[in-house]
Order: C-alpha cells, then structure tokens, then sequence
C-alpha cells in the first residue's frame, strides 16, 4: 500500500495523465458520432484481421488431419474407378445391369521412411498386418506408381520401391497396349528401364507408360511416367526404353495400398499352367 | 494566494466565455476552407502559477477542457488536448529554465520572463495542444497532412491572440 501511495507521489502527473486521457477518449468515442464511427470500423478491420490470423493458424494445426481425411476419401475414390472393378458383364445378356463389382480396394497410408539413394530402396508405411496389409500388395500415390509391399509387421509394412532392381512391375504402353516388363537399372533414381516391347511397336518419344492389364497386383492405368529415350541393342529384337517417372519418389508422404481381392483365383489358376 | 487562486477563476471564467461567445462563431475562410480556428483558452494552462502541482493542473486542464466541450458540443475532444498540454507543460518549463532557476510563486508570463522567453513557451504548448486537438478530431492519421495543414494556420492565428493578451492585460499572476 505504501509503495502504491510512492508510486502515486513520484509518477501522479503520469499515472493521471493516462486514466484522464483514457476517459477523454472514451466520452470522444461515446458522444461524437464521426469519432465513433471511425472507432468501431478500426477495431472491426483489427478484430477481423486478428480472427483471420487466428483461424489460418488453427487450420494449420488441423492439415495432418485434414490430410489423413482426404487421403481416405481419395482411396474411396480410387476404388470407384472402372479400372479397380472386375467386369462381370456377360454378353449372352442384353441386359448389363451393375455388373462391375469391386476387384481393388485401396487404402491410404503414410510414408514414415524412405530412401532413394541404394541399389535395393524400400519404403516403410505405418500400416501392417493388422489393417489388412498382406505381401505383393501394390502401393502408388496420386501422380504414380511407388511399389510392392514386401514384408509386414503388425503396424508397418516394408515396400520394395519401384527403385529396388529386384522389383518387376507389368506396364504398357497406353497409346497402343504393347507390354512389357519395369526394372531400374540402379543409377537414376528419376528414370527406370521398359524391357520386353517387341521392336515391331509403333513409339514415339513421350508416349505414356501406365500399369498394363495383366498385373495382378495394379489396377489398369495407373501413371507410370514418359518415354524419355528409346533404342535397339545390336541383335535384339526387343526395345530398350527409358521412362522418366511421373512421381517424385525422394518426397513421398501420402500413398495408397492397393489389394487385389481376386488375385488369389488368378494366381491359383495360373499355377496350374505352370505345373504342367 | 488567495488572490492568486481568485484571479485565476475568474482569469478561467472569462477565457471560456470569450472562447464560446466570441472565437467558437468567428469562421475563417468561410464554409469551404475550415482550417483556421482561434482557440485561447489553452492561456488559462499556461499562466498557472510555475508551483502548481503536476496532478492538479492536469485535472484543471481536464476541467476546462469539459467546460469547453460541452459548449462546442463535442465532448472529450477538447478536454484530451488539455489534458496533454497540462501533462507537458513542466516538461517545456524545465527545458526553458533559465540559468537561475524559477521563482516558482511566479507565473509564467511576458512580464517576468521577457517576450522571447514566453513566444517559445506559449508557441511549444500551443503548437502540441492544437496537434493534439486536431488528432483527436480526425481520429485518424490517415489525413496526416490535413491535420498538419489545420495545425500550423490554427497556430499562427491562435499564437496572435495569445500574444496580444499579454499585451492588453499584462498578467503578472
């Protein structure tokens, strides 16, 4: 109290000055109307521009999950392609009523680990065994293919990236279907190599590679990437093509597992031939 | 000190009445150049006795700033300016001492300290107390050079009337 009173004695002309000008202004802002009206439209345009501040920053705390929310929504999507169906119209029937049902079923996942610089790179997801995720599943992202799931562990899976020169992934060409088969030679981590087109193909330089038909482990027409360059080896009778991939493998966050719910009928089917 | 405090109402009195009657009507440059008003009540601030205690010239400052709000219908804007002046005035008075010190029964006057002396004191707290005013008017600084321009031919014909009232009446008090 003592000190208060001090206070008040050394800085009373101050201490006055402040509370007698803060009243000034409130009776300015209270009884003129064009000092009034000025007040409120400031404080609205600060009130406003502080809210707007505020809600940018509270909507940034929110993007992880805003993210994850869209990457789910996005696999659904995915899944109601007609290329993630299996066609079971029959043409003996005119009527062809519902006849695509679900043959892929996606689901988003994040990239928790990665490398791109290794003759073998493998991603790591934070999905496993426990959401369903099995080996040879397919994993992409939304400008491409990434992968194949390797191995699992209850709440990650390991996938071999399309940069592991042990991956060997179905693709074509989308112009005119010719096939053949995806490896990466080990150096580039933006280029991989299309082997097996037969040299009879028709190609032109910056014809679109996309995920043939005939994998069972993508659906029909994921991105793959560009011919870059292409050429014969003396003697060969297949095409060396060089792709330049549509994904930027070095940053991958979100990515979509991808399950083919009939490839065991497929695979069960096609051992048989290779029994024989 | 009686007498002091007397002349000082009445100095308070009349200095309202002439600024409300006579200066708050007179119109220079007609409606379409309002820029010049004559405000002399801000003498009363002034010519407070040099003694006067920080606070209590601060709340007379308020005072008559109210008075002279609730004739010009404006209430606060005046008393702000008043207020301020009142606030700076020992701060221009300390910065004008001459060498000797003040005699602080004295008020500061033409008569006691010269009329070099009192043109700087009156124009440095008149100057701030139009600034002040003008400010407090707009309400924004957004017509900076407005304010300015009001100012300063504010100034000079208030700064006239100032003076020549130390002239016709000579205050020593």
């Amino acid at each position: 109290m003592q000190n208060l009173i001090l206070l008040f004695v050394r800085h009373g002309g101050l201490i006055l000055f402040i509370l007698l000008e803060s009243l000034c202004m409130y009776l300015v802002v209270q009884y003129n109307q064009k000092q009034n009206s000025i007040y409120f439209s400031s404080t609205n345009v600060l009130s406003g521009t502080l809210h707007n501040q505020y809600d940018d920053f509270v909507q940034y705390l929110y993007l992880a999950n805003v993210a994850d929310s869209l990457a789910n929504e996005n696999a659904k999507l995915y899944e109601q392609l007609d290329d993630a169906k299996f066609n079971r119209s029959i043409w003996r029937d005119t009527l062809r009523a519902d006849t695509l049902e679900p043959q892929y079923i996606f689901q988003s996942a994040t990239v928790i680990n990665n490398s791109i610089n290794k003759y073998h790179n493998h991603i790591t997801i934070d999905r496993g065994k426990n959401h369903g995720i099995r080996p040879s599943m397919g994993v992409i992202n939304d400008d491409g293919i990434v992968g194949i799931v390797k191995s699992t562990s209850g709440n990650y899976s390991l996938v071999m990236s399309v940069l592991h020169n042990q991956t060997r992934i179905s693709a074509a060409i989308k112009r005119n279907n010719y096939f053949g088969s995806l490896v990466w030679k080990g150096s580039d981590p933006k280029h991989v190599n299309l082997n097996d087109v037969p040299k009879h193909a028709d190609l032109i330089i910056g014809d679109t590679i996309q995920t043939s038909s005939y994998s069972a482990v993508f659906p029909k027409g994921i991105m793959i990437g560009k011919i870059d360059t292409f050429w014969i080896e003396p003697g060969s009778n297949f095409y060396s093509i060089d792709v330049k991939l549509s994904n930027n493998l070095s940053n991958l966050r979100y990515v979509y597992v991808v399950e083919n719910i009939m490839k065991g009928e497929q695979l069960e089917l096609e051992e048989e031939v290779q029994d024989e | 000190m009686n007498s002091t405090i007397f002349k000082n109402i009445v100095r308070f009195v009349l200095l309202v009445l002439v600024q409300v009657l006579v200066f708050s009507r007179i119109n220079i440059g007609g409606d379409n150049f309002n820029y010049a008003q004559v405000f002399i009540y801000p003498i009363f601030i002034m010519l407070l006795p040099i003694r006067t205690l920080h606070t209590v010239s601060i709340l007379l400052g308020f005072l008559l700033g109210f008075t002279i709000d609730i004739f010009y219908n404006s209430l606060g804007v005046h008393a702000s300016a008043c207020v301020f002046m009142a606030f700076i005035r020992p701060y221009v008075l300390s910065a004008l001492e001459p060498r000797g010190g003040y005699n602080v029964n004295l008020s500061p006057t033409k008569s006691h300290f010269g009329f070099p002396w009192f043109a700087i004191y009156s124009g440095i707290l008149l100057f701030a107390h139009l600034f002040f005013y003008f400010s407090v008017e707009a309400f924004t600084f957004y017509y900076f050079w407005e304010i300015m321009l009001r100012t300063i031919l504010s100034f000079f014909i208030s700064a006239f009337f100032v003076i020549m009232y130390q002239y016709l009446f000579d205050p020593r008090e």
